[in-house]
């Protein structure tokens, strides 16, 4: 039974989006949230990331738009009296919000009950030396590490742990680095250094565990203390390169099962002893010669691994974690019935593998360090999911969307054999691409292994990957090399570059020759039980499982990868599409390879495709389907056309992010909505340069709705000449017309579609979803029918600001490259207030990094 | 590497690609979900005669560890799965799966569409099936006219007690197939072991004054062995401490008049949770069986239920209720799989030490 103390519950949401903050928190969010309010607990929400999904559609009672600080959330908490506060939904930055309302004593003096942790998980979670401690008092293995003051007390350290060392600066006064030391002298000039840029003079000397093999496992808990394994995953590059920078293998493909038990064993371990209740991944070092392991850390919040293992299992972690959450145990989780009745208790077993990788900004920001080490610098993942190493991991490269991972394009390096070396110890982003090189030169396996420290084994995958590739080459239009090749993941695509073809011809010959795509269901008991989890990918076996949906069917193609700058609200376009087309009586089938992607979140789509958005790929998703309209995004336009000239009907939406800043101060804009043949307006809306503010901030703030009388006439006197240009294409759509000031006279400057982020901000500001509006308009609907419920502007009391937010201090950017380009931009904040200085106020208290 | 068919009784073919010896093979076709532990489920001798179909994709990729055997030689029939991966072989994993089958004259099949398989026999149950180099008409009737053995136990159990000695606890192992992990459990808490044939009587056992009996897992249903077997746990349980794991828990609640029915689907793998009945306690545990105990048909008198399967309500384990006797149907020393249970041994060592009594 469910706490019955609990009759409201406090989340707080991960706030504006950036490097290791996409969509995972959110999606979690939108599926905890709608599962504890099944459970008839109310849920208040706060957040101040416009793109959350959850803050919209009715995933909580009570939305907050504030400011993510101690004060603000202070007063929600005076104000609402929620019984309960979960904590583990906003990634780290909101424990240490959580752990300023305990010191203030927020939560005492309300009877805020915190859930799923002891209160001392907060200070073991912000002090990982506390955290070791405890680990060790458990009798788990935790790397040695020591506080030092001198060379002295360095030496002393080494003299136990041995060389290789880490030394890092204690409160360093510049971002500095871990110094990777291998012996003296290294060792010496990095305590130097650290010294100097301490604020206490201090190092901490730690034993280097670079090189050990990097494995993930997750646990879940009930109160009850059952406890049982989500899944294991296996990082493909060794400790050294952030977990996040590097492929991640699901399940573990390398390790023994008494090396999977003794980690299964040490997570339960730790979370009995922690009670935690909830999910929590554990990350271990593994020793791949002597079989010993260290913990090197415990993470009970929601992260991008627990949404690694949710979408790879198909078990539904997020609904059964709130259930737990809020009391209620494992055995008596009630799913809904497309599950079987104890899927909860189920540990999930996987009959496919997943493969997720990385992106990274560097094709935006060139001059960055590609350098990937224990600091995280991707901005998004994607997913490969198929039945063979081979097929994941070509599956995957191929979602990234960066071509030049493809195997069958990748062209001859010409760096030298010591520069190549050098690329193989020390590894950058898209390494990919070094090891494939180092295979066509002829290293040997064991030797690249030896170099690389990645487990042979994936040599030996890219090696046969390789030997395909070449069969393929050297047999054209051969129905055995193209069957094999398929059958590992490779495309129509690949074949027609290899057979220098074209893909419409290899298809052609495919189909002529029965070499046919078979879908099956991602779920948790690899076909022990029947599970409809509704999410499919694809393969080239014998069965076929995905069958045609009854109803008017629409494949939305999803956002895929996060990245840099243009897309990072597109996810939530598609996600808001998905929700107003199923509202609307269709049924939308997404086809999406990014993990951490709200758009995910099961009740959006009634159907999910994990798969690449290469033409093939999405074609095979549209034999099955046969959808009457195909929804495309900014990023998808080519694609979006190719279909077009197949025949298929095509919605394309092309809001986007713009690439480029507005230079001009406080420039008004008309936001607009048409249907084709009239035009409605939205409000007035201005940007503002940053610079107003402060001088060394970037990028520039929206504020919407401008109320401003004088404005507002001349706009209104401007109306004719407005709806002539918006309606000069025709399309339906909503557009941002910007104004000008020449002569002391308001003109009317250019006319381009709205951006995704003004989409989120006058939805959010009119209560009305912009892209509800967007969609019926574009499915044909008048004004008149889609503009019922849109409120009167000028009653509008508030006024709302939003401003990107960069990932300046992640990617340690120097000089130039800093510019608040909106293409940089890895998040937005939103704010509101009485008057336009109280929301500059409330933007600027909610932006983690005060430099809008 | 060759094309090979797996075909099955039911008249279906698959196309793969041989690994392993090249001989052809008939046995009966069960899927094990296992995320782990290929070797150890390979060399486990409950799948005496059967084939194997692994639903986790790849399979060989640590190779085969010589800590990781369950039995010195493996009987399986096949070993079917989607992806077999090459590896490099060193001191430590001396072989790779594809040698080690090789060696043993075991065939593999690979590029088998494993899942569609697991969702067939999850509904027809375990089938009769081979590993052929042609799918014709002939294979199909050599395949149906195949009749497999009923006497497994026979063909794996020891034909001559061996000793495993420690400096602890007398233990005498009744071998009806034995699972290396029950020796390993019994080695780390230092017991004395002396492994017996399944023929063995009461009398060559008390003979040893044990301070503890196990019977054994192993392959097949239990009513195919001989009424000795069951006369002998008869005498043995009310005297000294008994435990009893897998097919020893069929021939234990067979003693204590209960009735064993065939279970379908089967259950392969650790992925089932396991209530423990007095604690409420929910564990995972290794379990290969396609027998169980009819519950209908136990005496509540002389035995409680220990342990309950939550997905379909099978008996997981049974205790006497007068005497130190009780069993597992699972395998709670893992080999692979979870650890949960292991402290079940913990418990047999103990009733050994109290029905020892205090040492004078």
């Amino acid at each position: 039974m469910s706490n019955v103390a609990l009759q409201k519950v406090l989340i707080i949401g991960a706030g504006h989006n950036d490097i290791g903050r996409e969509g995972q928190h959110d999606a979690a969010i939108t599926q905890i949230g709608s599962a504890i309010r099944k459970l008839g607990i109310a849920v208040i929400f706060v957040d101040n990331n416009p793109f959350s999904v959850a803050a919209e559609n009715n995933f909580a009672d009570k939305v907050y738009l504030e400011p993510l600080t101690v004060s603000s959330l202070s007063k929600i908490i005076a104000a609402e009296q929620p019984d309960g506060l979960i904590p583990s939904l906003g990634g780290i930055q909101r424990i240490n919000l959580i752990q300023g309302l305990i010191r203030n004593n927020v939560l005492k003096n309300n009877h805020v009950q915190l859930l799923q942790w002891d209160t001392d998980m907060i200070d073991l979670i912000v002090n990982p030396a506390l955290m070791s401690n405890r680990l060790k008092a458990l009798g788990q293995p935790v790397i040695a590490s020591q506080v030092v003051a001198s060379q002295a007390e360095a030496d002393q350290v080494v003299s136990r742990v041995g060389f290789p060392v880490i030394v890092k600066s204690v409160a360093p006064r510049i971002e500095a680095s871990r110094q990777l030391c291998e012996d003296e002298e290294d060792l010496a000039r990095a305590l130097e250094m650290g010294f100097k840029v301490s604020a206490t003079k201090q190092c901490i000397v730690e034993q280097s565990i670079v090189g050990y093999k990097e494995i993930e496992f997750i646990g879940l808990r009930d109160c009850k203390g059952t406890s049982l394994l989500i899944t294991g995953m296996e990082n493909f590059d060794p400790v050294g390169i952030h977990s996040a920078d590097s492929i991640v293998f699901v399940p573990t493909q390398t390790i023994t099962d008494q090396e999977y038990q003794q980690f299964r064993q040490a997570t339960l371990e730790i979370m009995q002893a922690l009670h935690i209740i909830g999910p929590c991944h554990v990350q271990f070092a593994l020793d791949p010669t002597t079989q010993n392991y260290y913990v090197i850390k415990v993470t009970p919040y929601f992260d991008r691994a627990m949404a690694l293992a949710a979408r790879a299992t198909g078990y539904p972690l997020a609904t059964i974690s709130a259930n737990l959450i809020a009391g209620v145990s494992l055995a008596e989780v009630k799913l809904p019935n497309n599950y079987r009745k104890q899927t909860a208790l189920i540990e999930p077993v996987l009959d496919h593998i997943v493969c997720r990788i990385p992106v990274w900004p560097f094709n935006v920001l060139k001059k960055v360090s590609h350098q990937l080490d224990t600091v995280m610098e991707s901005t998004g993942a994607v997913l490969g999911v198929g039945r063979s190493t081979e097929e994941a991991l070509l599956k995957g490269l191929r979602a990234t969307d960066e071509s030049k991972y493809h195997v069958i394009v990748n062209q001859p390096q010409t760096y030298s054999e010591g520069e190549l070396i050098q690329r193989l110890i020390h590894p950058q982003a898209g390494r990919m691409l070094d090891l494939l090189e180092a295979l066509n030169r002829g290293y040997q396996i064991d030797e690249l292994a030896e170099l690389t420290k990645i487990d042979a084994f994936y040599f030996y995958k890219l090696s046969h990957i390789i030997e395909i590739e070449k069969a393929l080459r050297e047999h054209p239009f051969d129905v055995h090399a193209l069957g094999r090749a398929k059958y590992f993941g490779f495309t129509d695509e690949d074949a027609a570059v290899a057979w220098q073809s074209s893909p419409a011809k290899v298809s052609q010959f495919g189909l002529e020759n029965e070499i046919h795509p078979t879908f099956k269901e991602i779920e948790p008991t690899a076909g022990e039980f029947t599970e409809q989890t509704n999410t499919y990918y694809s393969t080239y076996e014998y069965d076929n499982e995905s069958q045609r949906l009854a109803g008017d069917r629409v494949v939305v193609i999803g956002s895929g990868a996060n990245r840099i700058g243009t897309n990072h609200g597109n996810d939530y376009l598609v996600s808001q599409l998905l929700f107003y087309l199923k509202k609307a009586d269709y049924q939308p089938i997404l086809i999406n390879a990014n993990p951490n992607s709200v758009a995910m979140t099961p009740q959006l789509a009634v159907k999910r495709y994990v798969e690449p958005k290469q033409v093939s790929d999405v074609l095979n998703v549209l034999a099955i389907e046969k959808p009457s309209m195909i929804f495309t995004t900014y990023h998808d336009q080519q694609l979006g056309r190719q279909l077009m000239n197949l025949g298929y009907r095509v919605i394309q939406i092309d809001n986007s992010l713009p690439q480029a800043q507005l230079k001009t101060n406080d420039q008004p804009a008309v936001e607009v909505i048409s249907d084709g043949k009239d035009v409605t307006i939205f409000g007035i809306s201005e940007i503002i340069a940053g610079n107003n503010l402060r001088t060394d901030v970037h990028g520039s703030i929206s504020v919407f709705p401008l109320q401003d009388k004088a404005e507002n006439q001349a706009i209104a006197a401007l109306m004719p000449e407005i709806k002539r240009r918006v309606l000069s294409d025709g399309k339906p759509g909503v557009y941002t017309v910007r104004l000008t000031i020449i002569d002391a006279t308001l003109r009317l400057a250019s006319v381009e579609p709205m951006s995704i982020a003004k989409m989120a901000l006058i939805s959010k500001a009119s209560g009305s979803s912009v892209t509800r509006l967007l969609l019926h308009v574009k499915l044909g609907e008048s004004l008149e029918q889609v503009m019922y419920d849109y409120p009167d502007i000028a009653k509008i009391r508030k006024i709302f600001v939003q401003a990107n937010t960069f990932p300046y201090n992640q990617l340690q950017i120097f000089g130039d490259e800093i510019t608040g380009e909106p293409g940089h931009a890895t998040g937005t904040v939103i704010a509101h207030g009485a008057t336009l200085r109280d929301a500059l106020i409330a933007l600027k208290a909610g932006n983690e990094q005060t430099d809008f | 590497m060759a094309d090979r068919y797996l075909i099955l009784e039911d008249g279906s073919a698959y196309l793969g690609e041989g690994f392993g010896s090249p001989a052809v093979s008939t046995g009966e076709i069960v899927f094990n979900t296992s995320m782990t532990g290929y070797q150890e489920i390979i060399t486990n001798q409950i799948y005496h005669n059967q084939i194997i179909a692994f639903t986790q994709p790849t399979i060989g990729s640590y190779g085969i560890n010589h800590d990781s055997y369950e039995s010195i030689l493996p009987t399986v029939k096949g070993v079917v799965v989607r992806d077999v991966a090459s590896i490099s072989t060193n001191r430590q994993r001396r072989w790779s799966l594809d040698q080690y089958l090789k060696q043993q004259n075991i065939p593999g099949i690979s590029h088998i569409d494993t899942r569609h398989l697991a969702k067939k026999l999850r509904v027809s149950g375990p089938m009769k099936a081979s590993i052929v180099d042609v799918a014709d008409a002939h294979a199909f009737d050599q395949l149906g006219a195949t009749v497999l053995t009923n006497q497994q136990v026979a063909a794996v159990a020891t034909p001559k007690p061996f000793p495993n000695p420690g400096t602890g606890l007398n233990v005498v192992v009744i071998d009806f197939g034995l699972k290396h992990g029950i020796l390993r459990e019994l080695s780390k808490r230092a017991c004395n072991v002396t492994v017996l044939p399944y023929t063995a009587t009461t009398e060559e056992i008390i003979n040893l004054d044990p301070d503890g009996v196990v019977l054994s897992t192993g392959p097949g249903k239990p009513q195919d062995l001989p009424d000795s077997v069951l006369e002998m746990i008869q005498n043995i349980q009310n005297r000294i401490p008994l435990f009893a794991i897998g097919l020893g828990h069929e021939l234990f609640a067979m003693a204590n008049g209960a009735q064993i029915m065939k279970l379908s689907p089967e259950h392969h793998g650790a992925n089932h949770p396991i209530r423990e009945v007095i604690t409420n306690q929910i564990i995972y545990a290794s379990q290969g069986q396609g027998y169980a105990v009819d519950p209908e048909t136990i005496d509540r008198n002389k035995l409680i239920t220990t342990f309950v399967d939550l997905i379909d309500g099978t008996i997981q384990g049974l205790r006497y209720r007068d005497f130190p006797a009780f069993s597992v149907q699972f395998f709670p020393d893992g080999a692979p799989g979870p650890t949960d249970a292991l402290d079940i041994f913990d418990e047999f060592v103990e009733s050994m030490q109290q029905a020892r009594g205090p040492i004078w």
